[in-house]
């Protein structure tokens, strides 16, 4: 798998040397690495936290622990799967600890909500995006636990089914069915919510 | 990004004037996909025959589905997602098409699915803001020194025994363990406790009775270990005394041989060497207690 740097020279980064580097100690390769799904880990960490402050310390401590455990990665191709697995394992356990639900509707009424990774829209392309992200997050807060987790995995991480499945020790075909409800069941609260449609 | 009606008009306008690029035909024609007024603006704008349901009465369909199988809207809600993915092929394509074509709500329900097909992986990466990345590189720096050092594991520990968690869970296991060497029929301490109760109850008199008899063995031993080594230390003290006069003695005759091999009188040397060699035997038997002790040789130069 390669993806091209942001801002780098013309040579796209190989992830499964970037990651060897990283076991081998080298600091400027972890450092990479931190950069390169920093955004993701915080995007899904900020569906499970209170704030965005809460979001940073929960990405921070995924860091941690993959910075310690990266040696136990057993096939390098499944990296970001695993990456998203420890992510929503840590958040979900600072939700039992904490005992209390994400008030995410409350977050996002307050702030403008962050920018998507994606450069270069045009100010009212920007505001528009702002505006929908904001619709879409209040809409995800309608679902059940279950589904919303299921769309924050599968829709907008991009996991796949199976995997979605092992990692909420559900069965394949429930995940599936599941999976197919939130959608429906996300997009009415859209509808809902917007009063016309997007 | 999905269309609505509006930008299918404008749309329409660009592809009549040859504007229109392909990106923008994929989008157009999933939205004729699900919507009849569209197409037949498309049919109009393009010359084509218009085949329309005006001429049926729409309520008929309504009524017969309504008194039959009831409204198929659930039936086609399974395959939005597929909709909304583009793998729906076929006559299953067709069909939810037609109903589609017939429910406005389902309609709106698959163009909002459409839209969110596409906006919701752009929310996977949120920039979490200046300063986080150094905030990370610092802890697991952190993180890996604290691994390598001989104190990581002790901090460690130190951090699971600050939890509430562990310290309620070790209570409970103590009680387990507790309850185990005490309290069953079959427990091996059983009788423990009612022994210390009873001691306890007896204000202190029960305890003189056990104390007065560990007192009598703990002095009857300590009699017994006195008389023991009294022997073996009086022995010792013989031998030591004897080997101390040896000792003595080797080393005056030690002093007396060296000024004698320095003065060059080699003679008187090697007498001094040999008394030193009686006294070092001397030393020997005294201690090993071969023999009786001697004293240092008679012969002195």
């Amino acid at each position: 798998m390669t993806k091209r740097v942001p801002g780098g020279p013309g040579e796209p980064m190989d992830h499964a040397e970037l990651l060897a580097r990283c076991r081998r100690g080298d600091q400027l390769a972890w450092e990479a690495l931190v950069r390169r799904h920093q955004a993701r880990v915080y995007g899904l960490a900020l569906h499970y936290a209170r704030d965005a402050e809460e979001a940073r310390d929960l990405a921070q401590e995924v860091f941690v622990r993959i910075y310690t455990k990266l040696g136990s990665l057993p096939d390098d191709g499944i990296f970001l799967p695993w990456l998203l697995r420890i992510t929503r394992n840590i958040c979900v356990d600072h939700l039992r600890r904490a005992k209390v639900r994400p008030v995410q509707a409350a977050r996002t009424a307050e702030e403008p909500g962050p920018d998507p990774v994606d450069p270069g829209p045009t100010p009212e392309q920007a505001w528009v995006a702002g505006d929908r992200r904001r619709l879409v997050h209040r809409a995800l807060q309608r679902l059940s636990d279950v589904n919303r987790e299921i769309i924050m995995l599968k829709e907008i991480q991009g996991l796949k089914l199976e995997e979605i499945a092992a990692l909420l020790d559900l069965p394949l075909g429930t995940v599936k069915s599941r999976s197919n409800r939130a959608r429906v069941e996300l997009a009415r609260a859209v509808i809902a919510l917007s009063g016309s449609g997007i | 990004m999905t269309m609505n009606c509006a930008e299918f008009e404008r749309h329409l306008e660009r592809l009549m004037d040859g504007d229109g690029g392909e990106p923008l035909d994929r989008e157009a024609q999933r939205h004729l996909e699900i919507c009849s007024r569209c197409r037949e603006l498309e049919a109009l704008a393009l010359g084509e025959p218009v085949t329309t349901d005006e001429g049926a009465d729409p309520g008929i369909a309504a009524a017969i589905i309504g008194r039959t199988s009831g409204p198929a809207c659930g039936a086609a809600a399974e395959h939005l997602g597929d909709l909304a993915d583009g793998r729906l092929q076929g006559l299953d394509l067709d069909l939810v098409r037609i109903h589609l074509a017939h429910c406005s709500e389902c309609a709106e329900l698959a163009v909002a699915m459409q839209q969110l097909a596409r906006q919701l992986p752009s929310m996977a990466e949120v920039d979490p803001g200046p300063g986080f990345t150094a905030r990370v590189l610092r802890a697991t720096s952190e993180a890996g020194a604290r691994s390598g050092s001989p104190w990581g594991a002790r901090l460690r520990w130190a951090g699971l025994l600050l939890r509430p968690r562990f310290a309620l869970e070790a209570a409970y296991v103590g009680a387990l363990v507790l309850w185990l060497l005490f309290g069953t029929g079959i427990s091996p301490l059983r009788g423990i406790p009612a022994q210390a109760l009873a001691a306890a109850r007896s204000g202190g008199e029960l305890l003189i009775d056990y104390a007065q008899p560990a007192g009598d063995l703990v002095r009857a031993t300590r009699g017994k270990i006195v008389a023991g080594t009294r022997p073996v230390k009086a022995d010792w003290s013989s031998r030591m005394a004897g080997a101390g006069e040896a000792t003595l003695s080797l080393g005056k005759h030690g002093v007396q041989a060296v000024r004698a091999t320095i003065r060059g009188d080699f003679d008187q040397g090697t007498a001094h060497w040999e008394l030193m060699k009686g006294d070092l035997r001397s030393i020997w038997t005294s201690l090993s207690g071969r023999g009786a002790a001697t004293g240092p040789r008679a012969t002195e130069a």
